[in-house]
């Protein structure tokens, strides 16, 4: 590798150690010693020239590799691939500090690659987005410089630049290549792929609906933009939309792990009023007259459950379109066969009741639902159990008890993300107050306290509708407003919703764009979302938007003929003007009058020798009179004074 | 260009300068322009040719067209830097050390066979060249302005020469190599008068303080970049050459420019031509490429014009 | 145009097809699929902006100077580029091995290239065709463009072994008399002012009239007679002709006239002067011949008047 390539190779290096920083898997300032090696690099590399500099390097990378191995055996599959991207960065490093003058650094630009694809399954959020996108740049031009340093000249820093040009020209039109062939081309947003999804997304934990809730999954969240589910309501008003829409429900908890309600379809267990199949397709349970109606929209019902409100005591399907329903006993609602058109977007409308159905539970169903885990359950459980209820009428009621356990967490426990300093570890030190949870943890939290004094409840998955939509007047559900609460039976047999995480916190807007680069910011985010979670309704409708566009543009030229007009005239302008600076018209007059006079410019004349060329030769008067004309313009204009005065300069022709 | 140097009269003054040469020497005019360039840009010039070719007499008609003093130095190996910048000598009558000028005190210095001489003496002398003055026993000295050496190299005998070294040669603006005259010229030396009589009949053409105001309108003079991009490529050519060993360097492209914008400036224009550049291209940067077969570049540099292409 | 995968292009092919492997392995996921597009078209990129870089070139001359076996020698390419150009690859095709030219051009327009041509063996190559190839822009593929040609690369034998064989096989003839006159006649002409009468050939003045004295070897313009017996084995053929090229090019230089004669050729060249380009072609083709064949004819005179030095 020569010197001209270096800096390069750093780049990418830097690069590739950004992109695996930003995953997280690494803790804290665990990769701070790989940044210090990359960017000592130019020095380190002096080093190398002694022996036990190198055997020093080669046995420290030896150990690290070593450790790192130890690591990924122990702690199984799951770090797998997470060692391994650690292992490919430390491979970058080493090369970079290592790489020989006689070596071709193909493997840096591979790994590097690899990494980018790798760290994809990991964080694939707009920061990942952007670094991929330096990425290109550098690893373009490090291509380019590396094809010329192969020849063994020392690059000129005036041939490098004029390369770092061309590679820039070069990966702006490998992206716009790219991205156009990522909207055009043709495929399978759904293809499950021949080893299904074990490979996955396992790894990649978005906010969503999981038929499980693991509490001790500390993984970082990304938190989704896509638009899950759009609520309209018929009225038009925000406020006939319920916040709360049930997914999926859990009510077994083995001390780590919430798994959905394990009831047969036995009418025993029955947890909820009954939904009724009628005549016209939809589905209906009595729960008095409907105080509102809102319109459901999935743009993907994947999962094949409808959210609906605890209080929805109607669901019809558009006209014409039947949907199988199958209703879980514990409320939950199922689609039958959902077909791939339906996968792709389905929608009905919900009616709302005022409140929930009355319910009368057996004492099995009762049993299951005030049931705790043999093990697991932390101390402080109970500790808790006893000073909420120190504060409550020996007496209560369970809704008092419910209510009071909720307040309590709402106002002593704090709300924060996985992956955010001062996250809980595990429910006991969520419990404790020493670490902040999300709403799983607060729900689950919520859900125990009930249960040890003997609530029955359980746990809820679902989505919080909070962002309101003034312009479709509608309630955008988006993948990161997927909610975890507790539902449990109030005094008067029917099921409360009990929220425990605090609303502030989990309602919050994302903060307000407060100035034009968090705006920005946002809006690419959007973008990227819309990347991530490119599907066939997205890839039709910029198909279509690119199919529309010259009626769209004819449309707005018709609209504003004048402002279209004044910017078309504007960019013609702009062209020949560019095009007069490549070509003055001076040499282009004076080309023509060599034309004209049956001559050529020859390699090595000036214009004045032309002339006397074309005096000797005794060409016609008129072309010479011209051409004579043309060079004293030409002379003035190219080779005169920048500032022309009309009484210098005239040349002795 | 000042205002008391209108465009005519320098053109005037170069017609006139070529006629006075024209009438004492029997040299062609393409061997007089670069040395009139030289002469109006503040260059020196090294004259090469075999002995009796009328350079000293070249020397001295030039000096007198320019109301100037004249001074020859003959260089042998013997020749000391006192000799030629003078000396400080004891005065008795006057009880102190006298300055006794040297014969570089001039405006037109001859400096014959400069190859001659020991490599103190030549590095004394191109010192002065380059900056016009001389240091002695502590003072400065200018010399006399305008100051032009015209020095000559004898190219024939080569026994008990030193080797001109190529950073010598670099500060003479242009190298001029005389040949035979033209038959008609030399023809018209022998039927005509005397030169030392042809010389006397000389009339100055101009007095020092008009050169030396022509020599600033000199600096007036425009490099546009079309003409500054085919110096490059010239230059540019010379270095990629095959058969050059050591092609011209900017300092020889700028050497080449100033030589340009003398005749520019004789020519009564404020801008460089590449008509100017291709005249003066040989006699200044020939001596300034060095060719591998150690021939004289001359005509590997009129080949590259040839096929240089001049930037419209 | 040729197109051939490089080493690093063929690990990227590799590279790019592991990754399709594992992407059809895995469910659909669209940063993959972004991915994979984007290695594409980076070959596909790579490879357009190569055949744009490659075909960018016109050649207009190729100068290749006769020049000294096992020796690089500088040569001159004419292009007219329309855009500026990387790493160029400039190989004259023989048919039988490329030359290389390494050089690497880097401008736009017309101009003239200096490159190097690496060390060739003793003869005379005919080339048809420069071959143009270049790995730009991203090392993926090596494009390759020829371009026809019609010149000839003369390579001669190296004049460095020169004298040490010109002593042993190559007779230099012109053996010296009683260390005063050299031996053979070459040939008659008039008398001079200053002959010895004794070089008076009788019988020639009484045959013309005037006084004819016999012209030595010597005075033939000082000339060397080199004689290259071609009969002689592989070795020892490149040994006399390598001596043959150093005194062809020491009478460029300074020395003496010389010449130069074997079976069927016989060349005069006068001193100072730069040896005739069939010279230096006659002497980088001249192959062996059989044991029984003639001798070279020494008794011939040169056809040509030799010069004087």
């Amino acid at each position: 590798m020569r010197d001209g390539l270096l800096p390069f190779l750093l780049l990418l290096t830097l690069l590739d150690l950004a992109f695996v920083q930003a995953t997280g898997i690494v803790a804290g300032q665990g990769l701070l010693p790989l940044w210090l090696l990359t960017l000592g690099a130019p020095w380190l590399r002096r080093l190398q020239r002694w022996l036990w500099c190198r055997l020093t390097w080669n046995l420290g990378v030896l150990l690290v590799f070593a450790l790192l191995v130890r690591h990924a055996t122990t702690t199984g599959l799951l770090h797998m691939l997470e060692d391994g991207l650690v292992l490919a960065v430390l491979c970058q490093v080493h090369l970079v500090n290592n790489i020989g003058a006689r070596q071709r650094p193909d493997l840096v630009f591979f790994n590097s690659l690899l990494i980018a694809f790798v760290t994809s399954f990991f964080a694939p959020d707009l920061g990942w987005s952007l670094l991929f996108v330096a990425h290109a740049f550098v690893l373009v031009a490090a291509l380019q410089v590396n094809v010329l340093v192969r020849r063994g000249a020392a690059l000129e820093a005036g041939v490098v630049r004029q390369v770092v040009r061309h590679a820039i020209a070069h990966a702006v039109a490998i992206g716009a290549i790219t991205a156009l062939l990522f909207v055009l081309l043709p495929r399978d947003f759904a293809r499950p792929g021949w080893l299904g999804d074990a490979l996955g997304r396992e790894h990649g934990a978005e906010a969503g609906i999981a038929d499980r809730i693991r509490i001790d999954d500390e993984r970082p969240t990304r938190l989704g933009e896509s638009v899950v589910m759009r609520l309209s309501p018929a009225s038009g008003r925000e406020a006939d939309v319920p916040h709360h829409w049930r997914s999926i429900l859990f009510a077994e908890f083995d001390g780590a792990e919430w798994s959905p309600t394990a009831f047969r379809t036995d009418s025993r267990f029955a947890l909820d009023v009954d939904w009724v199949a009628t005549g016209d397709g939809s589905w209906r349970r009595d729960l008095g007259p409907p105080v509102a109606v809102v319109h459901v929209q999935l743009p993907d019902a994947g999962d094949a459950r409808l959210p609906h409100p605890l209080t929805a005591s109607a669901l019809r399907p558009p006209r014409g379109q039947g949907l199988s329903l199958s209703t879980e006993p514990s409320g939950a609602l199922l689609v039958e066969r959902l077909d791939r058109e339906q996968a792709r977007g389905l929608e009905y409308a919900v009616e709302i009741a005022a409140g929930s159905g009355r319910v009368s539970l057996t004492r099995a169903a009762q049993d299951r639902l005030t049931h705790l885990p043999a093990q697991n359950i932390p101390r402080v459980l109970h500790d808790l159990a006893t000073q909420v209820r120190r504060e409550l009428p020996p007496g209560a009621s369970p809704t008092t008890i419910a209510l009071a356990s909720r307040d309590w967490l709402q106002q002593h426990r704090r709300y924060q993300l996985p992956g955010e300093p001062g996250f809980a570890r595990n429910l006991g030190e969520f419990l404790i107050g020493s670490g902040a949870g999300h709403c799983e943890y607060f729900a689950t939290a919520l859900a125990l306290l009930l249960r040890l004094q003997g609530v029955p409840c359980r746990l809820v998955g679902g989505y919080l509708a909070h962002e309101w939509d003034p312009a479709s007047a509608s309630m955008l559900v988006r993948s990161r407003h997927a909610h975890a609460w507790v539902e449990a039976i109030g005094d008067d047999g029917r099921w409360l919703v009990l929220d425990a995480t605090p609303p502030a916190d989990v309602m919050a807007p994302r903060g307000e764009a407060t100035n034009w680069l968090s705006a920005s910011w946002r809006q690419l985010e959007t973008m990227w979302s819309d990347v991530v979670g490119f599907d066939g309704n997205r890839r039709a409708a910029w198909l279509q938007r690119v199919l529309d566009l010259p009626g769209d543009l004819a449309g707005t030229a018709a609209a504003h003929p004048f402002p279209v007009a004044a910017t078309l005239a504007l960019g013609v302008l702009l062209v020949y003007r560019r095009r007069r600076r490549q070509h003055e018209p001076a040499i282009a007059d004076l080309e023509r009058a060599v034309r004209a006079a049956g001559l050529s410019l020859r390699n090595g004349e000036t214009p004045r020798e032309l002339l006397l060329r074309a005096e000797a030769a005794g060409i016609a008067t008129a072309p010479l009179a011209g051409l004579r004309q043309a060079a004293r313009r030409h002379e003035r204009l190219r080779y005169g004074p920048a500032a022309t005065r009309p009484d210098r300069g005239t040349p002795r022709t | 260009m000042p205002a008391n140097i209108p465009a005519s009269s320098a053109r005037c003054v170069r017609q006139d300068l070529e006629r006075n040469l024209a009438a004492v020497v029997a040299v062609p005019a393409a061997a007089i322009e670069p040395v009139l360039c030289a002469l109006v840009a503040g260059g020196h010039v090294l004259l090469e040719g075999i002995p009796g070719i009328g350079k000293t007499l070249l020397a001295r008609t030039l000096a007198q067209s320019i109301r100037g003093e004249f001074r020859r130095i003959q260089f042998t190996n013997d020749v000391m830097p006192s000799d030629v910048t003078g000396s400080a000598v004891w005065r008795a009558d006057l009880g102190r050390f006298a300055f006794v000028r040297g014969p570089l005190f001039a405006n037109v210095v001859l400096a014959d066979e400069i190859n001659r001489t020991s490599p103190r003496t030549l590095s004394c002398l191109l010192e002065a060249m380059e900056s016009g003055r001389v240091s002695l026993e502590g003072r400065t000295l200018e010399l006399g302005r305008p100051f032009l050496v015209l020095a000559t190299r004898n190219p024939v005998e080569f026994h008990g020469t030193f080797p001109v070294p190529e950073a010598a040669l670099d500060r003479f603006l242009v190298r001029v190599e005389l040949d035979y005259p033209a038959a008609e010229f030399e023809l018209a030396l022998y039927g005509g008068r005397d030169c030392e009589a042809r010389l006397a009949e000389i009339q100055p053409v101009v007095d020092c303080d008009q050169l030396l105001a022509l020599r600033a309108a000199v600096d007036e003079v425009q490099v546009r970049p079309a003409v500054a991009e085919y110096v490059y490529r010239v230059v540019r050519a010379t270095r990629h050459h095959a058969d050059v060993q050591l092609g011209a360097s900017p300092r020889a492209a700028l050497a080449w420019l100033r030589a340009a914008k003398g005749r520019a400036a004789f020519d009564g224009r404020d801008y460089v031509l590449p008509d100017d550049l291709k005249v003066l291209a040989e006699p200044a940067l020939a001596h300034r490429v060095f060719r591998r077969d150690g021939e004289s570049a001359s005509t590997l540099i009129a080949d590259l014009l040839r096929t240089t292409e001049v930037p419209l | 145009m040729r197109i051939r995968p490089t080493e690093l292009g063929l690990k990227g092919l590799m590279l790019l097809a592991a990754l399709e492997i594992a992407f059809l392995a895995t469910s659909y996921s669209n940063l993959f699929f972004l991915l994979i597009v984007f290695c594409g078209v980076l070959g596909g990129v790579g490879l357009l902006t190569g055949m744009r870089n490659v075909t960018a070139v016109r050649v207009l001359a190729v100068d290749v100077p006769a020049g000294p076996a096992g020796q690089p020698r500088a040569v001159r390419l004419s292009l007219d580029a329309r855009r500026r150009t990387f790493d160029l690859v400039f190989a004259l095709d023989d048919g039988t091995r490329d030359l290389l030219l390494p050089a690497i051009a880097t401008a736009a327009g017309r101009q003239t290239l200096p490159a190097l041509l690496p060390d060739l063996a003793r003869g005379v190559r005919d080339v048809r065709a420069l071959r143009i190839t270049s790995r730009f822009p991203f090392g993926l593929f090596e494009l390759g463009v020829r371009r026809p040609l019609a010149i000839e690369v003369v390579t001669y034998p190296p004049p460095s072994l020169a004298t040490a064989a010109t002593s042993r096989r190559s007779q230099t003839h012109g053996r010296h008399h009683d260390g005063t006159q050299p031996a053979t006649v070459a040939g008659l002409r008039p008398f001079r002012t200053g002959d010895a009468v004794r070089d008076v050939h009788w019988k020639a003045t009484a045959r013309r009239g005037v006084p004819i004295v016999k012209e030595r070897e010597a005075e033939a313009g000082d000339a060397r007679t080199v004689v290259v017996d071609r009969r002689a084995s592989a070795d020892e053929l490149e040994r006399d002709l390598a001596a043959a090229t150093a005194a062809v090019l020491s009478a460029a230089a300074a020395g003496p006239g010389v010449r130069l004669v074997s079976q069927g050729y016989t060349a005069h060249l006068p001193a100072g002067q730069p040896p005739p380009a069939a010279v230096l072609r006659w002497l980088a083709a001249a192959t062996g011949l059989p044991a029984d064949a003639a001798a070279p004819e020494l008794s011939r005179r040169p056809d040509q008047e030799p010069a004087r030095a």
